[in-house]
Formats: C-alpha cells, sequence, structure tokens
C-alpha cells in the first residue's frame, strides 16, 4: 500500500507513429490531478498506456503500489473509467447494459446506479442511442462510478457538455473526492475547470511531460508580462517565456524570480492555466 | 461463473460490428468487394467443379467472416471488453471461444434465413461457368451414391484451422506483421487446397473434380484426413499458446 | 459559513488567498467566534468548487497568521483572539489596501492633497457635499 494512487516511472510506448517517451509522473492519494496538453499531444495515448489498451515497451505502472501486468482483475476492478466518446452499444437500454456490466464488478452498487441516474436525470429504460450526446456521456461517468473505484479517470468527459452539465458532473466528482481514499485523473483541454479543483497539474506536449506539479505553485511561479514596445529590450526577450505580439506592446510570460516588475512600463498580471498552456506552446 | 460466461459473450459479441461500428469509408467499401471476389474466386477454384455446395462453401467462408470481424472488435475503438476487470488470460480463452460461436451462430442464421444467400451463391458459379451447369442444389441423390463423409469431416478440419490460426494471427498487435501473417496463411492455405485438389480423381457422376466427392473416393484419402486430423488438433492447440502468448505479454 | 465565501477566478489574488483573507475578516469581525471549528478542509473544497490543496494552503497560512489552530485528527479551530493582535492585523490589512488605492493615484495623477482632500471627506467632517 503506498499513498500513491498511481505512480509512473519512465514510460515509453508507441502507436502508429506516434510515441511517449520518459513519462514521469504520480498521482497522491485524495487528490486530483488535472491533464492538459494540446491535440494530439498524447494525453489520450497515455490513458491508454496506463488501462494496458496501448502496450507499453519500458518502464512501469503502479496503481496504489500493484503493478497492472499479471494483476488486471484486482487492478481493473479498483478504476473506474470515462472516455470522451461512448463505450457502450448504442441500441441498448441502460438497464441491460448495468446487467452486462455488474457481474464483473464485486463491489457493483446497484442502489449508487439508480441514484447517480436520478441525479443526471437519465431514463435508464430508453435506449442510449435516444440519449443527446452529453446524456450520453453522463452516462458514462455512472458506469464508471457505480462500483465505488478509488482511481476515476476521465479523459476529456465535459468536451461536449453544456456548461450546465459540466457543472453538474464537476460536482458530483467534488462530492465523491469527499472520500479520502479517492483520487481522480481528468484530461480536458477547458482549463478553465481544471483551475478551480485541479490540485496538481501534469502537462504533456508531443508524447513528452512539460512539467507535473502543484497546480497553486504553478500559478504562483509564472507571471504574464505587458511590456511597452518602446521598452523591448534584448535582454527582456530573452527572459521571457513565449512571445506574442500585440497592439500596444509585448505579452509574454516569465518566472517569478526575474526583477521584472520594477522595470518601468511592465506590468504583471497573474497568470491562468490557458495562459501558461498557450505561452510555453509558443516557445517552440 | 457460466453466467459470467456467458455475459462476456455478450460483450464481445456487442463489440463487434456490425453492432457497434461506424459505417466504413469508401476504400474500406472497395477492399470490402475485394476481399469478397476473392474469397468467391477462391471457393469456386477449389470446390466447384459442376455442382455447387453449400457444405464447401460455408466452412471455408464463414470462419473468415468471424475472424474478419474479431479482428475488427480487437483492434478498433470500442474497447468496453478490455475495461472490464477480467484477467488477460480470460479475455484471450473468450476470444477463440467468441469465434466459434459467430461461426456457429452464423450457420444457424444462414440455414434459416440462408436460401437466397445460396441461391445468389450458385447464380454467380451458373455465370462464371462457361460449360454450363448442372444444377444440383440438393446432394441428396449424389451421396446416394457416394458417402461425402471424410469430405464433411475434412471441411470440418478446415473450418477448425482457420478459426485457431486466424484468431492467433487477430492477436498479434503489430498491424504490419499481422497483415503479413493473414496473408501468409492465406497463400499457404490456398496453395495445400489447391494442390490437394489437383491430385483429386474426377467424379464418375459429374465428370469433373469435385471436391467432396472426389476427396471421399481418393484413395489416399484416410491418411489425408487423419493427418489433416492430428494437424488441426496440434494447430489448435498452439495458436491458443501463440495467441496467449501475444496478448498477454508485457 | 461555506456559502459567505466568495471565490473570483479572474482575481489577481491568488485563490488560497482569497478565501484565507475572507475568513480572516470574519473572525476579526466576530462572525465567527474563538474556538469555532472550520469546515472540514474537503468540504470547504467542494462547496467552494476549488482544489484540496488550495484550502489546505488556506489553512496553513492561517495557522501561521495565528488565527487558527490546526489539531491533528480532529479539525481546524479558530483561536483565542487577543484584542492588540486584532488591531496590528487590522493595520496590516489596511495598509495592503491602500498599496493598491496607491497604485490607482498614482496612475491617474492626483496630488497628495487632493487624495486627503477626498479622505477627510470620507471620514471627517462634511465639508463638502455632493
Amino acid at each position: 500500500m503506498s499513498n500513491k494512487a498511481l505512480e509512473i516511472n519512465n514510460l515509453d510506448s508507441q502507436i502508429g507513429n506516434f510515441s511517449l517517451s520518459g513519462i514521469n509522473f504520480s498521482i497522491e492519494k485524495g487528490t486530483i490531478m488535472g491533464f492538459i496538453g494540446k491535440n494530439g499531444s498524447g494525453k489520450t495515448t497515455l490513458i491508454k498506456t496506463i488501462l494496458n489498451m496501448i502496450q507499453s515497451t519500458s518502464g512501469e505502472i503502479l496503481f496504489n503500489g500493484t503493478p497492472m501486468f499479471g494483476n488486471e482483475e484486482e487492478v481493473k476492478a479498483n478504476i473506474g473509467v470515462v472516455f470522451d466518446s461512448l463505450i457502450y452499444p448504442l441500441n441498448f437500454k441502460p438497464t441491460k447494459i448495468k446487467r452486462m456490466i455488474c457481474p464483473f464488478y464485486k463491489t457493483f452498487d446497484d442502489k449508487k446506479f439508480s441514484d447517480f441516474m436520478k441525479r443526471f436525470e437519465l431514463d435508464p429504460n430508453k435506449k442510449l442511442s435516444t440519449y443527446s450526446k452529453g446524456m450520453q456521456m453522463k452516462f458514462g461517468v455512472v458506469m464508471a462510478l457505480c462500483h465505488n473505484p478509488e482511481l476515476i479517470i476521465l479523459d476529456e468527459p465535459t468536451a461536449g457538455l453544456d456548461p450546465i452539465s459540466r457543472a453538474d458532473v464537476i460536482d458530483l466528482l467534488l462530492d465523491l473526492m469527499q472520500n479520502e481514499e479517492r483520487s481522480i485523473l481528468f484530461s480536458t483541454h477547458i482549463t478553465s475547470d481544471l483551475e478551480k479543483i485541479a490540485d496538481y497539474i501534469t502537462m504533456i506536449d508531443n508524447g513528452k511531460i512539460v512539467f507535473s506539479k502543484v497546480k497553486d505553485e504553478m500559478l504562483d511561479t509564472y507571471m504574464l508580462a505587458h511590456i511597452e514596445k518602446e521598452i523591448m529590450t534584448d535582454d527582456i526577450k530573452s527572459k521571457l517565456i513565449g512571445l506574442k505580439e500585440t497592439t500596444f506592446g509585448y505579452q509574454g510570460l516569465c518566472t517569478n524570480n526575474f526583477n521584472i516588475k520594477e522595470i518601468v512600463g511592465i506590468k504583471t498580471t497573474r497568470p491562468t492555466l490557458e495562459d501558461i498552456m498557450v505561452y510555453m506552446d509558443t516557445k517552440k | 461463473m457460466l453466467n459470467k460466461l456467458i455475459t462476456y459473450q455478450r460483450l464481445l459479441l456487442n463489440s463487434t460490428p456490425p453492432f457497434s461500428s461506424t459505417l466504413p469509408s469508401f476504400f474500406n467499401v472497395i477492399l470490402y468487394c475485394l476481399a469478397f471476389s476473392m474469397i468467391v474466386f477462391m471457393n469456386i477454384s477449389l470446390f466447384f467443379g459442376n455442382t455447387a455446395s453449400s457444405n464447401t462453401f460455408l466452412p471455408f467462408t464463414l470462419p473468415i467472416i468471424s475472424i474478419w470481424m474479431i479482428n475488427r472488435t480487437l483492434h478498433g475503438d470500442h474497447r468496453l471488453f478490455e475495461t472490464v476487470p477480467v484477467s488477460r488470460k480470460y479475455v484471450v480463452l473468450n476470444i477463440f471461444l467468441l469465434s466459434l460461436v459467430m461461426t456457429f451462430i452464423m450457420y444457424v442464421l444462414i440455414f434459416t434465413f440462408g436460401a437466397a444467400l445460396i441461391g445468389i451463391m450458385i447464380g454467380i458459379v451458373y455465370l462464371t461457368e462457361s460449360k454450363g451447369v448442372n444444377l444440383l442444389s440438393d446432394e441428396s441423390s449424389l451421396q446416394q451414391v457416394i458417402n461425402t463423409t471424410k469430405g464433411d469431416v475434412l471441411m470440418l478440419c478446415i473450418l477448425l484451422i482457420i478459426l485457431f490460426a486466424g484468431i492467433a494471427i487477430v492477436l498479434i498487435r503489430n498491424k504490419k506483421l499481422r497483415n503479413t501473417s493473414f496473408a501468409g496463411l492465406t497463400v499457404i492455405g490456398y496453395g495445400l487446397l489447391f494442390f490437394l485438389k489437383l491430385n483429386m480423381p474426377i467424379s464418375p457422376i459429374t465428370g469433373k473434380v469435385e471436391f467432396l466427392q472426389s476427396f471421399s473416393i481418393m484413395p489416399q484419402s484416410n491418411i489425408i484426413l487423419l493427418s489433416v486430423a492430428i494437424a488441426t488438433v496440434l494447430i489448435s492447440i498452439t495458436s491458443v499458446f501463440i495467441g496467449y502468448k501475444f496478448y498477454v505479454r508485457k | 459559513m461555506c456559502t459567505n465565501i466568495l471565490i473570483s477566478a479572474l482575481s489577481q489574488t491568488p485563490i488560497y488567498e482569497q478565501i484565507q483573507n475572507q475568513i480572516k475578516e470574519m473572525v476579526l469581525s466576530g462572525n465567527i467566534k474563538s474556538k469555532e471549528q472550520l469546515p472540514s478542509i474537503r468540504l470547504m473544497a467542494k462547496d467552494l468548487k476549488v482544489g484540496i490543496i488550495t484550502v489546505k494552503r488556506a489553512y496553513e497560512e492561517l495557522e501561521k497568521e495565528g488565527i487558527v489552530i490546526n489539531l491533528q485528527g480532529r479539525g481546524c479551530f479558530v483561536t483565542e483572539i487577543d484584542l492588540k493582535k486584532v488591531k496590528e492585523i487590522h493595520i496590516d490589512m489596511l495598509r495592503e489596501r491602500l498599496v493598491e488605492i496607491k497604485d490607482f493615484t498614482d496612475a491617474s495623477g492626483l496630488s497628495y492633497a487632493e487624495i486627503l482632500e477626498v479622505i477627510n471627506e470620507i471620514y471627517g467632517g462634511n465639508k463638502h457635499v455632493k
């Protein structure tokens, strides 16, 4: 038993032309890890590799200290997964799908199923094909949670949802987090969701981890600097990460320990996660 | 436990096309037509002389269809069967079982509704055979003269070999290796069967080589049948082990 | 109590600081009494829809300031407040806000005299009636 719900060491994997290399990060029990990266950066590939749907070529993946290999049943019984598209057959009713799934989970809770369905206002007796995309996604969330998993992995769960449904899902996740044994891995590019509820943020780009830090520290470490055109120097430029030119001057990301605030003509503001993502990308 | 098995089979079945897949792209449709024509060609050149029989067409074609569908499942997007907590060993065994179950289901469906399908097949044969075909869709008259049991057993062995070897190949993760293996299996299998056909005697009834009947009256048929049966058992067992190794290795 | 705390995601102040400041104000103004228990970290995080670590940090900073005390396994409790300390903290907070106001007056170019006039207007007599 470790205090890390998920631990990944030196993971490599490959699918088609895309590869992940040297992935290292871990999720502390009882916390929410937000996973950001632009489209094609490897978020879904990494999640699939973690779940052993894509083969890893080296490295190890430990769930609560136990490796997946050889312990699939035990490990998967404790994981709930929500993918970005529905994995359940569309022409079935939720009750039928539930009957197909619950024999495999010892801890499946029928009452939780009906409670969640009610909470999301989903009719369990209507075929999935009659559900809207948002409802289908919510159903995916329901199915992932009924067996009381300790690790919940969500791959872009809120992408197709309207703001109200998004808030519903996030509410539910926060409710679940009241239990200290639960941990969540939440991959998304709607950074505003993570801005609030995430404890840690990991950013991935082109198959490599860019950073994996406590979110608050991340937002404290960086500043967004607004520099007037006239006072821009090469020295300042070299201290900035990512640079954008605007009508009035320049905007760039920099670290907090640079005395940039004192320079006249420069204003600094606190960055958002989106800023960090965008500016760290234009760095290339 | 039986309930779990049945449920898992249902799960797998529902992840296979045509239940879950999206519409194939134009390119894929062309590919499927090409593959289908190839299968028809193989059937005709191997098994049909002056008669067309479902007893050769089905044991040859249905396993191929099963394998194709399972291939689509295993390498497609919908991976419900992998999210559910079961050991990899369980998955592999169920996939082999699934191939048998699917073939069986198709057999049942065809014999219940498939008269039209057979009619089409025979129609194609009729159109491609320039010399004219003696349309004997019911072989009972022939079977009174020649007992085709040996031929039927041979076809059963072929069916099993196609299924087991095919599934083992489906479990290969590397796409290129997998497709090469499929091609290899097809070439070797077809080659062997064709070689067998060339050495078969002419059926005294129709004047041409009819696969089932000719095999049954072939002098070496017993030896061949015995060797094929042994090969079937060996291939089945080996395929399960190899398939397991392909799927379960880290 | 949690519903009285308002978090602005767009503010320049870090979220943990916003929580910290608002709890501090409630304690100093007497809305939260001494020895009262603050909600558990997880409950607060859920109600405010923020990260757990964020709330944890707010509580830790409050403990550093001496406003609360964190008893392991039992929860977070407001300490006995002594008035001298309260005054110190209030003066600190005033200073912080005045710095922000100074930024504004610097940018707008108001003179010191003009600023004093406004201050007297608000605090002292009614020299200028609108």
